[in-house]
């Protein structure tokens, strides 16, 4: 019976993938996409991993549609944009089977030896880790056991912003309070969001300490609630480019992170080796730290986000 | 406890200068000043220590390597690191006179340096790792670097170049993902001495290696997978694109070695080292021809580096031998010697194009004769690239050649000559503009200063360098290859 | 055997698979950027299910593979989107050189 559910999730994603790169209007393949990773968020649950599930849906399925849906609105895309990387237009329809043939063996190739391997990796026993410094296995993985990996994932969310930076900027929105079109649901909606995305990023930092949650998360949900403010004309925080204390919070989550791992290194111990008491309130520390630059960083790339003209139009 | 801070400091400092370099972007040159050679110091002290006492090994965190994350530092790193080292170091060092001007939030540069230091730290965290993951870790860190670098151009052409690189990097990186899932369904673990020892030759394990293979040789750039390359490499700011060709795409190499040769060998077939020496053959000739034939100086030399990477996928099928051990020193004698060659190349390149708003090759000649240290810089490189004595790419020009003639495969000697003919061809078809007397002299639009000068020169010098120190190397550059 | 594990990791393969063909394919550069997300939620998923145990707790390592995935796919789109938004702005002349 289970497997019917799984077998009708499975049909569901393949259906919306191919939906969504086939759809014409892009704002509808948007909505396919963030539709997709709301439905992988239900398969990761199926496979027991909450914190995937948590993570998807806030930062796979929220950001990463919210991001699109920005940028698609800020531009029109020609449909002259053609070819596969480095082509001209005419050659694109030529390429078509010869991709889908090499795509088909590729699937087929990956597909038979996942296979045959699913059975010899799911019967082997699941490692454990009793002495790591979190009581929730994935975050004692991502923080304790593995923590170097997230070390290095901090630096990439802070390379995203600064490639943003580097690239220049656009025209600016959300500077200008004056010209917000009054919307009362927006605002009463903002009066109950904001806060509770505040206090629901607090309890998944604490609480990602022994269930499902953590710092991702909770800065996903951070950055979420800062454009929602900023939707409505609020500036949710002042500009990076020019103050530098908000810069400062914006490598919080690297910056603790690398003093904590020269800091235990110093102390005598490793890098990143954790003391046997205290190590779970490193790990705290360090994931507020990552919650509250993340956020940061998520709100960040959001340019250009600001209150809706009179025309009706995100600006 | 002192191995890990050795071994953690390659990657620490620059982490730490590009957070300082977010924060404070007004005290960039500082942060060259302290940082650059506290970097070259972690990393000679990591390569004397590796030199005195053999490999250093030690995992993460208190957590032995497997489930944990183990760094590895041994000879084939530590050359990479050093040369990684050199060459960032020049190139920052021409960075510092590159971007003009007084501090301004929102500037190319205020975005340059944390990037830049982001980089490098990056670079150093692939070299060191001994963990299939956190390669993968590493490797997005450069890739989202790179491509964030050649935006900071902010030219239309620079934007597209740069989102080809990027969306190229994204797959190249996934299909590496994926293999690495394989081997982790298969083997249970993502240590990489701990699959060297359990890996057979199984067709799991091959298509493993064929999907990291695949998305490590996109990173690597080899023909056919090179077509992001010119673009990427030709539109970025000068001292990028000096970091493009000579470090970034090497890491690729550096991973496929390991993975081929101390990982996974064995699990790859005779077809395919024969596959991928014959489109290292093929890129050595088309890169030579497109270089012959490109119209600015900085394509010329991105189509350098395609031919040039040739080079060393070219040798694969004679790694795999067993008597390859000329073809080895020869493959990382080229390796290091074209990073250094490159890197002083591109600089040079980069000058010309600042210094006179345009690398067009019919207007080069009456630049280069404004700009004589950047056309000696331009000579010395070339030579090196040409593989003439006595230079570090005439040492391993010379081994390869030495090499391949003992193992009796003379069409990849073939190859090789041809190689260097062509090679011979598109540097004097740079350094011949210098003479020819009928180019009127243009006027500069800027003048480059001693930073930009010497950092070419000085890189350049080093790959001249390098054939002298080969002696002193050897012992390094002869061990073998492990996971 | 668990075939629950079974049919997402042959689900995963095939998105894997779908993705690339799409990012190639699909000429526009937004949808593009979508479909390699696509492509990636497949590796994830094979990581996810070669962790899932029939009977027991899963195994946690693949599950902080997959969320270090799903933040470095974010800040690769955030960067992608962002340069299509700047090409987009200086005028993109469709001219793939």
């Amino acid at each position: 019976m289970a497997l019917v559910l799984d077998a009708l999730l499975v049909l569901l994603l393949v259906v919306l993938a191919t939906h969504l790169m086939r759809e014409p209007d892009l704002f509808e393949a948007g909505v396919w996409f963030i539709a997709f990773g709301l439905v992988m968020a239900l398969a990761w649950l199926r496979l027991g991993a909450p914190d995937v599930a948590l993570a998807e849906a806030a930062i796979g399925a929220g950001v990463t549609g919210a991001l699109f849906l920005n940028t698609l609105a800020e531009v029109r895309e020609h449909p002259a944009d053609c070819g596969p990387l480095g082509s001209g237009c005419s050659v694109r329809s030529v390429r078509s089977p010869a991709v889908g043939l090499l795509a088909l063996a590729l699937t087929g190739l990956v597909a038979g030896v996942v296979g045959a391997l699913v059975p010899v990796a799911t019967g082997r026993p699941a490692p454990d880790f009793p002495e790591a410094a979190a009581g929730n296995p994935v975050t004692a993985v991502l923080l304790d056991v593995r923590g170097y990996d997230t070390l290095l994932e901090t630096a990439v969310l802070l390379l995203a912003l600064a490639g943003v930076a580097a690239a220049g900027r656009g025209p600016q929105g959300g500077d200008a309070g004056g010209e917000t079109a009054a919307q009362p649901l927006l605002m009463g909606l903002v009066r109950l969001l904001v806060p509770a995305g505040v206090l629901i990023a607090g309890a998944l930092v604490w609480l990602g300490g022994k269930g499902a949650g953590g710092a991702f998360q909770a800065g996903a949900v951070l950055g979420g609630s800062g454009i929602l403010l900023q939707l409505t004309g609020i500036r949710a925080v002042p500009p990076q480019r020019r103050y530098a204390w908000v810069r400062l919070l914006a490598v919080a989550g690297t910056g603790v992170f690398l003093g904590v791992a020269l800091g235990t290194l110093a102390a005598g111990r490793g890098f990143l080796d954790y003391p046997a008491a205290g190590g779970a309130s490193l790990v705290l520390l360090i994931e507020v730290g990552a919650a509250v630059s993340v956020g940061l960083l998520l709100l960040g790339l959001f340019e250009g986000v600001g209150p809706f003209r009179r025309s009706g139009r995100a600006r | 406890m002192n191995e890990q801070a050795l071994l953690a400091a390659p990657v620490a400092v620059p982490l730490a200068a590009g957070l300082v370099a977010y924060v404070a972007p007004a005290g960039f040159r500082w942060i060259v000043v302290v940082a650059a050679p506290a970097l070259l110091a972690a990393v000679g002290a990591l390569a004397g220590r590796v030199a005195a006492e053999g490999a250093l090994r030690a995992g993460l965190g208190g957590w032995a390597a497997d489930p944990g994350i183990a760094l590895r530092a041994d000879a084939l790193a530590v050359l990479f690191l050093a040369v990684a080292a050199l060459v960032m170091a020049g190139a920052s060092l021409y960075a510092l006179g590159y971007f003009p001007g007084r501090h301004a939030p929102g500037s190319a540069r205020t975005a340059f340096w944390p990037l830049w230091w982001l980089l490098w730290a990056g670079l150093n965290a692939v070299l060191l790792t001994g963990d299939a993951f956190n390669a993968y870790v590493g490797l997005e860190v450069v890739s989202l670097a790179s491509v964030a670098l050649v935006a900071v151009a902010r030219t239309p052409a620079a934007y597209r170049a740069a989102l080809r690189y990027l969306l190229v990097s994204i797959m190249a990186s996934l299909a590496y993902l994926a293999g690495v899932a394989l081997l982790y369904g298969r083997y249970g673990t993502l240590d990489l001495a701990d699959l060297a020892a359990q890996a057979g030759p199984e067709p799991a394990t091959a298509a493993a290696l064929a999907l990291v293979s695949a998305g490590l040789l996109l990173k690597t750039a080899l023909f056919p997978l090179h077509f992001w390359l010119p673009a990427a490499h030709g539109n970025a700011p000068g001292p990028v694109s000096a970091v493009l060709s000579a470090l970034v795409v090497k890491v690729g190499f550096y991973l496929l070695l390991r993975y081929w040769f101390g990982v996974l060998d064995g699990a790859a077939g005779a077809a395919a080292y024969t596959l991928v020496g014959l489109f290292g053959a093929v890129a050595v000739v088309w890169g030579g021809f497109q270089a012959l034939a490109a119209p600015r100086l900085k394509l010329l030399v991105a189509y350098s580096t395609v031919a040039q990477l040739g080079y060393l996928f070219l040798a694969f099928p004679a790694l795999a031998a067993a008597s390859g051990r000329l073809v080895h020193e020869g493959v990382l004698y080229m390796a290091l010697a074209h990073a250094l060659a490159k890197g002083g190349l591109f600089l040079a390149a980069g000058t010309v194009l600042w210094a006179a708003g345009t690398d067009r090759m019919a207007d080069l000649g009456g630049v280069l004769r404004r700009l004589p240290v950047t056309a000696a810089a331009l000579a010395i490189a070339g030579v090196s690239l040409i593989g003439m004595p006595p230079t570090g790419g005439f040492a391993g020009k010379w081994a390869l050649l030495g090499g391949m003639a003992v193992q009796g495969r003379w069409a990849e000697v073939v190859v090789l000559l041809a190689g260097s003919l062509l090679t011979a061809g598109y540097i004097f078809r740079v350094l011949v503009q210098v003479f020819h007397n009928e180019a009127p002299a243009r006027e500069l639009e800027r003048r480059p200063g001693v930073a930009m000068n010497s950092a070419a020169l000085l890189l350049a010098l080093a790959a001249l360098g390098m054939g002298f120190a080969a002696p002193l190397l050897e012992p390094l550059v002869l061990t073998e290859v492990g996971p | 055997m668990s075939l629950t594990a079974l049919l997402y990791g042959l689900a995963g393969a095939v998105l894997f698979g779908l993705g690339l063909h799409g990012t190639i394919v699909r000429p526009e550069l937004l949808r593009k950027v979508l479909a390699v997300n696509v492509a990636g939620s497949g590796v994830f998923l094979i990581l996810v299910a070669f962790a899932y145990r029939p009977s027991g707790a899963p195994d946690p390592i693949p599950h902080a593979l997959v969320l270090t995935g799903i933040v470095v796919a974010v800040s690769a789109t955030a960067l992608a989107l962002a340069l299509i938004r700047r090409l987009h702005e200086a005028g993109d002349s469709g001219d793939q050189r």
